[in-house]
Protein backbone atom coordinates (compact mmCIF):
# COMPACT_ATOMS: atom_id res chain seq x y z
CA UNK A 1 0.00 0.00 0.00
CA UNK A 2 2.50 2.13 1.24
CA UNK A 3 4.67 1.64 -2.09
CA UNK A 4 1.84 2.64 -4.42
CA UNK A 5 1.53 5.77 -2.53
CA UNK A 6 5.32 6.59 -3.01
CA UNK A 7 4.82 5.62 -6.63
CA UNK A 8 2.46 8.02 -7.54
CA UNK A 9 4.13 10.46 -5.25
CA UNK A 10 7.17 10.12 -7.48
CA UNK A 11 5.18 9.75 -10.78
CA UNK A 12 3.49 13.57 -9.92
CA UNK A 13 6.88 15.12 -8.96
CA UNK A 14 8.33 13.64 -12.36
CA UNK A 15 5.27 14.92 -14.24
CA UNK A 16 5.70 18.34 -12.39
CA UNK A 17 9.66 18.38 -12.93
CA UNK A 18 9.17 17.52 -16.63
CA UNK A 19 6.58 19.98 -17.71
CA UNK A 20 8.64 22.83 -15.94
CA UNK A 21 11.99 21.69 -17.71
CA UNK A 22 9.78 21.74 -21.38
CA UNK A 23 9.14 25.20 -20.98
CA UNK A 24 12.56 26.55 -19.84
CA UNK A 25 13.52 27.56 -23.53
CA UNK A 26 10.40 28.87 -24.08
CA UNK A 27 8.88 26.46 -27.01
CA UNK A 28 5.34 28.04 -27.58
CA UNK A 29 3.83 30.75 -29.71
CA UNK A 30 1.57 32.70 -28.29
CA UNK A 31 -0.95 33.26 -30.63
CA UNK A 32 -4.71 33.89 -31.64
CA UNK A 33 -7.81 34.70 -33.62
CA UNK A 34 -8.48 38.24 -35.32
CA UNK A 35 -12.50 38.38 -36.47
CA UNK A 36 -13.64 41.51 -38.49
CA UNK A 37 -10.69 43.55 -38.59
CA UNK A 38 -10.81 45.66 -42.02
CA UNK A 39 -8.72 48.74 -40.93
CA UNK A 40 -4.70 49.46 -40.57
CA UNK A 41 -3.28 50.49 -37.63
CA UNK A 42 -3.92 47.76 -35.25
CA UNK A 43 -0.89 46.90 -32.51
CA UNK A 44 -0.91 44.38 -30.08
CA UNK A 45 1.84 44.31 -27.37
CA UNK A 46 2.87 41.41 -24.55
CA UNK A 47 4.96 42.61 -22.38
CA UNK A 48 7.86 44.37 -24.15
CA UNK A 49 7.02 42.68 -27.61
CA UNK A 50 4.65 44.94 -30.16
CA UNK A 51 3.29 43.03 -32.78
CA UNK A 52 1.29 44.90 -35.66
CA UNK A 53 -1.38 43.34 -37.43
CA UNK A 54 -2.81 44.43 -41.03
CA UNK A 55 -5.83 44.63 -42.16
CA UNK A 56 -7.76 41.88 -43.15
CA UNK A 57 -5.60 39.05 -40.61
CA UNK A 58 -7.35 36.48 -39.27
CA UNK A 59 -4.93 35.56 -36.97
CA UNK A 60 -1.71 36.78 -34.79
CA UNK A 61 1.38 34.98 -33.67
CA UNK A 62 3.95 37.12 -31.50
CA UNK A 63 7.80 36.37 -32.99
CA UNK A 64 9.16 35.34 -29.45
CA UNK A 65 8.66 32.65 -27.80
CA UNK A 66 6.87 31.30 -24.79
CA UNK A 67 7.68 28.91 -21.94
CA UNK A 68 5.13 26.76 -19.84
CA UNK A 69 3.92 28.46 -16.37
CA UNK A 70 4.92 32.35 -18.09
CA UNK A 71 2.07 34.63 -17.47
CA UNK A 72 0.91 36.65 -20.64
CA UNK A 73 -1.16 39.54 -21.07
CA UNK A 74 -1.91 40.28 -24.57
CA UNK A 75 -3.64 44.28 -24.39
CA UNK A 76 -4.47 46.69 -27.34
CA UNK A 77 -1.62 49.11 -27.68
CA UNK A 78 -3.43 50.82 -30.62
CA UNK A 79 -6.57 50.47 -31.99
CA UNK A 80 -6.94 50.81 -35.72
CA UNK A 81 -7.91 53.84 -37.30
CA UNK A 82 -12.01 53.74 -37.88
CA UNK A 83 -12.72 50.78 -35.98
CA UNK A 84 -12.71 49.55 -32.73
CA UNK A 85 -11.53 45.83 -31.24
CA UNK A 86 -11.54 44.12 -28.16
CA UNK A 87 -9.05 41.25 -26.67
CA UNK A 88 -10.95 37.91 -25.02
CA UNK A 89 -8.69 35.42 -23.35
CA UNK A 90 -5.31 37.72 -23.78
CA UNK A 91 -4.26 37.26 -20.52
CA UNK A 92 -3.34 33.85 -18.67
CA UNK A 93 -0.61 31.41 -17.61
CA UNK A 94 1.32 29.51 -20.27
CA UNK A 95 0.41 26.01 -21.19
CA UNK A 96 0.05 24.28 -24.99
CA UNK A 97 -3.91 24.94 -24.68
CA UNK A 98 -3.89 28.28 -23.41
CA UNK A 99 -1.46 30.49 -25.92
CA UNK A 100 -3.95 29.88 -28.92
CA UNK A 101 -7.17 31.19 -27.72
CA UNK A 102 -6.80 34.71 -27.19
CA UNK A 103 -8.90 36.54 -29.91
CA UNK A 104 -9.26 40.07 -31.12
CA UNK A 105 -13.01 41.09 -32.56
CA UNK A 106 -12.97 44.31 -34.01
CA UNK A 107 -16.27 46.20 -35.27
CA UNK A 108 -15.51 49.10 -38.49
CA UNK A 109 -16.53 52.46 -37.12
CA UNK A 110 -20.26 53.60 -38.03
CA UNK A 111 -21.43 56.81 -38.83
CA UNK A 112 -25.13 58.46 -40.01
CA UNK A 113 -25.39 58.92 -44.11
CA UNK A 114 -27.74 61.42 -45.21
CA UNK A 115 -28.88 64.68 -46.24
CA UNK A 116 -31.67 66.56 -47.41
CA UNK A 117 -35.55 66.02 -49.41
CA UNK A 118 -37.07 68.89 -51.05
CA UNK A 119 -40.81 68.40 -51.91
CA UNK A 120 -41.60 64.83 -50.60
CA UNK A 121 -45.38 65.51 -50.27
CA UNK A 122 -46.45 61.98 -50.65
CA UNK A 123 -45.50 58.89 -49.55
CA UNK A 124 -44.60 56.18 -50.99
CA UNK A 125 -40.61 56.77 -51.26
CA UNK A 126 -38.65 54.12 -50.25
CA UNK A 127 -34.25 54.37 -50.07
CA UNK A 128 -31.97 51.10 -50.20
CA UNK A 129 -28.31 50.95 -49.63
CA UNK A 130 -28.20 47.70 -51.68
CA UNK A 131 -28.38 45.07 -49.08
CA UNK A 132 -27.34 46.93 -46.52
CA UNK A 133 -31.07 48.05 -45.68
CA UNK A 134 -33.85 50.48 -46.84
CA UNK A 135 -35.31 53.39 -45.18
CA UNK A 136 -38.66 55.04 -45.90
CA UNK A 137 -38.97 58.63 -45.44
CA UNK A 138 -42.17 59.85 -44.50
CA UNK A 139 -44.51 61.99 -46.50
CA UNK A 140 -43.16 65.86 -45.42
CA UNK A 141 -39.93 64.53 -44.63
CA UNK A 142 -37.14 67.05 -45.46
CA UNK A 143 -33.97 64.54 -44.21
CA UNK A 144 -33.08 61.48 -44.43
CA UNK A 145 -30.67 59.10 -42.65
CA UNK A 146 -29.00 56.02 -43.09
CA UNK A 147 -28.00 55.32 -39.08
CA UNK A 148 -25.13 53.65 -39.38
CA UNK A 149 -22.55 53.01 -42.85
CA UNK A 150 -18.83 51.71 -41.73
CA UNK A 151 -15.86 54.00 -41.98
CA UNK A 152 -14.38 53.43 -45.68
CA UNK A 153 -16.97 51.42 -47.17
CA UNK A 154 -19.10 52.21 -50.60
CA UNK A 155 -22.02 53.45 -50.23
CA UNK A 156 -24.72 53.18 -53.65
CA UNK A 157 -28.13 54.54 -52.32
CA UNK A 158 -30.85 54.32 -54.84
CA UNK A 159 -34.71 54.96 -55.31
CA UNK A 160 -36.45 51.17 -55.07
CA UNK A 161 -39.86 53.01 -54.76
CA UNK A 162 -40.93 56.17 -55.69
CA UNK A 163 -43.41 58.32 -53.78
CA UNK A 164 -47.27 58.61 -55.33
CA UNK A 165 -47.39 61.00 -58.02
CA UNK A 166 -43.82 61.83 -57.46
CA UNK A 167 -40.29 61.61 -59.02
CA UNK A 168 -37.52 61.84 -57.14
CA UNK A 169 -34.15 62.25 -58.33
CA UNK A 170 -31.04 62.98 -56.45
CA UNK A 171 -28.40 65.47 -57.13
CA UNK A 172 -25.02 64.61 -58.78
CA UNK A 173 -26.54 61.01 -59.72
CA UNK A 174 -24.24 59.58 -62.52
CA UNK A 175 -27.64 58.07 -63.92
CA UNK A 176 -29.25 59.43 -66.41
CA UNK A 177 -33.10 59.35 -64.34
CA UNK A 178 -30.70 59.98 -61.31
CA UNK A 179 -32.20 56.99 -59.58
CA UNK A 180 -28.87 56.55 -57.28
CA UNK A 181 -25.92 57.95 -55.54
CA UNK A 182 -22.59 56.56 -55.58
CA UNK A 183 -19.68 57.34 -52.81
CA UNK A 184 -17.46 56.48 -50.10
CA UNK A 185 -18.06 56.89 -46.09
CA UNK A 186 -15.47 58.78 -44.69
CA UNK A 187 -14.36 58.96 -40.91
CA UNK A 188 -17.48 61.05 -39.56
CA UNK A 189 -21.04 61.25 -40.30
CA UNK A 190 -22.54 62.95 -43.81
CA UNK A 191 -25.30 64.47 -44.47
CA UNK A 192 -24.46 66.06 -47.88
CA UNK A 193 -26.39 64.15 -50.09
CA UNK A 194 -29.72 66.02 -51.78
CA UNK A 195 -32.57 63.99 -53.14
CA UNK A 196 -35.38 66.26 -54.84
CA UNK A 197 -38.62 65.34 -55.38
CA UNK A 198 -41.14 66.66 -58.00
CA UNK A 199 -44.74 66.00 -59.97
CA UNK A 200 -44.51 62.96 -62.37
CA UNK B 1 -60.84 -19.09 -1.92
CA UNK B 2 -58.30 -17.17 0.03
CA UNK B 3 -55.30 -18.58 -1.90
CA UNK B 4 -56.75 -18.03 -5.36
CA UNK B 5 -57.20 -14.47 -4.86
CA UNK B 6 -53.19 -14.01 -3.63
CA UNK B 7 -51.70 -15.89 -6.75
CA UNK B 8 -53.47 -13.46 -9.55
CA UNK B 9 -52.24 -10.68 -7.24
CA UNK B 10 -48.77 -11.54 -6.56
CA UNK B 11 -48.49 -12.65 -10.58
CA UNK B 12 -49.48 -8.77 -10.93
CA UNK B 13 -47.18 -7.40 -8.53
CA UNK B 14 -43.97 -9.92 -9.92
CA UNK B 15 -44.81 -8.31 -13.47
CA UNK B 16 -45.15 -4.86 -12.49
CA UNK B 17 -41.87 -4.55 -10.87
CA UNK B 18 -39.81 -6.74 -13.01
CA UNK B 19 -41.52 -4.07 -15.87
CA UNK B 20 -40.07 -1.63 -13.60
CA UNK B 21 -36.65 -3.71 -13.58
CA UNK B 22 -36.46 -4.03 -16.93
CA UNK B 23 -35.63 -0.35 -18.00
CA UNK B 24 -38.63 0.08 -20.16
CA UNK B 25 -37.83 3.99 -19.66
CA UNK B 26 -39.49 6.15 -22.34
CA UNK B 27 -38.19 8.65 -23.76
CA UNK B 28 -38.93 12.52 -25.01
CA UNK B 29 -37.67 13.08 -28.96
CA UNK B 30 -36.66 16.51 -28.61
CA UNK B 31 -34.40 19.42 -29.48
CA UNK B 32 -33.69 22.41 -29.80
CA UNK B 33 -34.44 24.99 -32.65
CA UNK B 34 -32.42 28.26 -34.03
CA UNK B 35 -33.62 30.84 -36.67
CA UNK B 36 -36.58 29.60 -37.05
CA UNK B 37 -38.30 33.30 -37.94
CA UNK B 38 -41.18 31.97 -40.24
CA UNK B 39 -44.63 30.03 -40.17
CA UNK B 40 -44.71 26.47 -41.41
CA UNK B 41 -42.33 24.23 -39.80
CA UNK B 42 -43.46 20.61 -39.62
CA UNK B 43 -40.89 18.12 -38.30
CA UNK B 44 -41.95 14.25 -38.03
CA UNK B 45 -39.99 11.37 -35.90
CA UNK B 46 -41.83 8.76 -38.39
CA UNK B 47 -45.16 9.14 -38.32
CA UNK B 48 -45.13 11.18 -35.40
CA UNK B 49 -44.83 15.31 -36.28
CA UNK B 50 -44.89 18.68 -34.49
CA UNK B 51 -45.41 21.86 -35.71
CA UNK B 52 -43.36 24.29 -33.67
CA UNK B 53 -44.22 27.90 -33.91
CA UNK B 54 -42.39 31.30 -35.30
CA UNK B 55 -39.85 32.30 -32.51
CA UNK B 56 -39.74 28.79 -31.23
CA UNK B 57 -36.58 27.72 -29.74
CA UNK B 58 -37.29 23.43 -28.85
CA UNK B 59 -39.53 21.15 -29.92
CA UNK B 60 -41.01 17.82 -28.16
CA UNK B 61 -42.46 15.34 -30.21
CA UNK B 62 -46.28 14.42 -28.80
CA UNK B 63 -45.00 10.61 -28.27
CA UNK B 64 -42.48 9.64 -26.03
CA UNK B 65 -40.46 6.47 -27.34
CA UNK B 66 -39.24 3.27 -25.31
CA UNK B 67 -35.24 2.42 -24.76
CA UNK B 68 -33.69 1.12 -27.45
CA UNK B 69 -36.58 2.54 -29.95
CA UNK B 70 -34.63 4.42 -33.16
CA UNK B 71 -35.71 7.57 -33.74
CA UNK B 72 -35.26 9.63 -37.01
CA UNK B 73 -36.68 13.52 -37.27
CA UNK B 74 -36.58 14.96 -40.37
CA UNK B 75 -37.77 18.22 -42.13
CA UNK B 76 -41.31 17.26 -43.18
CA UNK B 77 -42.19 20.74 -44.36
CA UNK B 78 -39.75 23.48 -44.33
CA UNK B 79 -41.06 27.10 -42.86
CA UNK B 80 -42.35 29.66 -45.85
CA UNK B 81 -39.04 30.86 -47.42
CA UNK B 82 -36.62 28.94 -45.21
CA UNK B 83 -34.73 25.67 -45.38
CA UNK B 84 -33.81 23.76 -41.51
CA UNK B 85 -31.37 21.46 -41.56
CA UNK B 86 -31.32 18.77 -38.77
CA UNK B 87 -28.23 17.21 -36.67
CA UNK B 88 -28.29 14.51 -34.37
CA UNK B 89 -31.50 14.10 -35.69
CA UNK B 90 -31.31 9.94 -35.64
CA UNK B 91 -30.22 7.07 -33.29
CA UNK B 92 -31.42 4.78 -30.69
CA UNK B 93 -33.38 5.87 -27.71
CA UNK B 94 -31.35 5.98 -24.31
CA UNK B 95 -27.97 6.13 -25.73
CA UNK B 96 -27.86 9.20 -24.51
CA UNK B 97 -29.05 10.82 -21.15
CA UNK B 98 -31.84 13.03 -22.96
CA UNK B 99 -32.54 12.67 -26.62
CA UNK B 100 -31.59 16.41 -28.09
CA UNK B 101 -31.59 17.55 -31.95
CA UNK B 102 -30.44 20.63 -33.13
CA UNK B 103 -32.69 22.10 -35.67
CA UNK B 104 -31.11 25.11 -37.95
CA UNK B 105 -33.05 27.33 -39.87
CA UNK B 106 -31.91 29.78 -42.48
CA UNK B 107 -33.74 32.03 -45.09
CA UNK B 108 -33.85 31.32 -48.43
CA UNK B 109 -31.50 33.32 -50.61
CA UNK B 110 -31.14 33.88 -54.06
CA UNK B 111 -28.64 35.47 -56.36
CA UNK B 112 -29.62 39.05 -58.29
CA UNK B 113 -27.39 39.66 -62.00
CA UNK B 114 -28.51 40.48 -65.22
CA UNK B 115 -27.29 41.50 -68.72
CA UNK B 116 -24.70 43.67 -69.70
CA UNK B 117 -24.29 45.06 -73.37
CA UNK B 118 -21.60 47.75 -74.94
CA UNK B 119 -19.18 47.07 -72.51
CA UNK B 120 -16.04 47.25 -74.67
CA UNK B 121 -13.32 48.18 -71.58
CA UNK B 122 -12.05 46.35 -68.56
CA UNK B 123 -12.80 47.72 -65.20
CA UNK B 124 -16.49 48.00 -64.57
CA UNK B 125 -17.07 47.60 -60.75
CA UNK B 126 -20.80 47.00 -59.84
CA UNK B 127 -22.06 47.29 -55.91
CA UNK B 128 -24.98 46.54 -53.75
CA UNK B 129 -24.59 48.66 -50.94
CA UNK B 130 -22.06 49.11 -48.18
CA UNK B 131 -21.70 45.18 -46.81
CA UNK B 132 -21.67 42.89 -49.25
CA UNK B 133 -18.76 41.99 -52.25
CA UNK B 134 -18.88 44.26 -55.05
CA UNK B 135 -17.99 42.98 -58.46
CA UNK B 136 -15.82 43.74 -61.39
CA UNK B 137 -16.65 42.70 -64.66
CA UNK B 138 -14.06 42.46 -67.62
CA UNK B 139 -14.97 43.55 -71.09
CA UNK B 140 -17.69 41.86 -73.19
CA UNK B 141 -18.86 40.13 -70.44
CA UNK B 142 -22.94 39.36 -71.78
CA UNK B 143 -24.37 38.51 -68.10
CA UNK B 144 -23.18 38.85 -64.44
CA UNK B 145 -23.96 37.35 -60.92
CA UNK B 146 -23.33 39.36 -57.51
CA UNK B 147 -21.45 37.80 -55.09
CA UNK B 148 -23.63 38.25 -52.44
CA UNK B 149 -26.88 36.21 -52.68
CA UNK B 150 -29.86 38.00 -51.38
CA UNK B 151 -32.30 36.82 -48.52
CA UNK B 152 -35.85 36.11 -49.74
CA UNK B 153 -38.23 39.36 -48.86
CA UNK B 154 -34.62 41.66 -48.57
CA UNK B 155 -34.28 44.53 -51.20
CA UNK B 156 -31.51 45.01 -52.68
CA UNK B 157 -29.67 48.09 -55.64
CA UNK B 158 -27.09 47.53 -57.82
CA UNK B 159 -25.20 50.68 -59.04
CA UNK B 160 -22.50 51.33 -61.17
CA UNK B 161 -19.37 51.63 -58.88
CA UNK B 162 -17.20 52.63 -61.42
CA UNK B 163 -17.06 53.38 -65.13
CA UNK B 164 -14.53 51.32 -67.37
CA UNK B 165 -12.31 54.10 -68.67
CA UNK B 166 -13.39 56.15 -71.59
CA UNK B 167 -16.96 54.69 -71.45
CA UNK B 168 -20.20 55.49 -69.50
CA UNK B 169 -22.38 52.56 -68.29
CA UNK B 170 -25.69 52.76 -66.47
CA UNK B 171 -28.31 50.56 -64.86
CA UNK B 172 -31.26 50.68 -66.70
CA UNK B 173 -34.59 52.20 -66.11
CA UNK B 174 -38.02 49.61 -66.28
CA UNK B 175 -39.94 51.40 -68.94
CA UNK B 176 -42.93 49.71 -66.61
CA UNK B 177 -42.22 51.03 -63.29
CA UNK B 178 -39.71 53.97 -63.89
CA UNK B 179 -37.72 52.31 -61.63
CA UNK B 180 -34.31 51.14 -61.74
CA UNK B 181 -34.05 47.68 -63.19
CA UNK B 182 -31.45 47.44 -60.18
CA UNK B 183 -33.60 47.65 -57.63
CA UNK B 184 -36.27 45.22 -55.69
CA UNK B 185 -37.09 43.07 -53.10
CA UNK B 186 -35.75 40.12 -53.39
CA UNK B 187 -38.62 36.94 -54.32
CA UNK B 188 -38.56 33.28 -54.24
CA UNK B 189 -36.58 32.81 -57.33
CA UNK B 190 -33.62 34.26 -58.25
CA UNK B 191 -32.99 37.77 -59.94
CA UNK B 192 -31.08 37.62 -63.89
CA UNK B 193 -32.97 41.57 -64.88
CA UNK B 194 -30.90 43.83 -64.35
CA UNK B 195 -29.53 45.73 -67.25
CA UNK B 196 -26.29 47.51 -67.77
CA UNK B 197 -26.22 49.60 -70.53
CA UNK B 198 -22.39 51.01 -71.66
CA UNK B 199 -21.55 53.42 -74.21
CA UNK B 200 -18.73 55.00 -75.65
CA UNK B 201 -19.19 58.97 -76.07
Amino acid sequence: MKNVYLRSMLAAACAATLAACGGSGGNMYLSGSVIGLAKTGLILQNGSEDLAVTAGASSFVFVNLIKSEDRYDIKIKQQPKGATCTMTNGSGKANSYSVSTAYVSCITDTYALGGSVTGLNASGLTLVNGLSGSISPLQGATTFTFPAVADGSTYNISISSQPAGLTCKFQGSTSPDGHDIVGVMGSGPVSSLALNCAPK
Amino acid sequence: MKSSCLRPLAALLLTVGLAACGGKASYDVSGTISGLSNAGLVLANGGDTVSPAVGATTFTFPKRIDYGTNYTITVKTPPAHMNCTVSGGTGSAGLYVSIEAFVSCQQNTYTVGGTITGQTVDGLVLGNGSTSAQLTVAKATATFVMPDAVADGNSYGISVITNPVGQTCTVATNPATGLSTGVGIMGEAKVDTVKIVCTTP
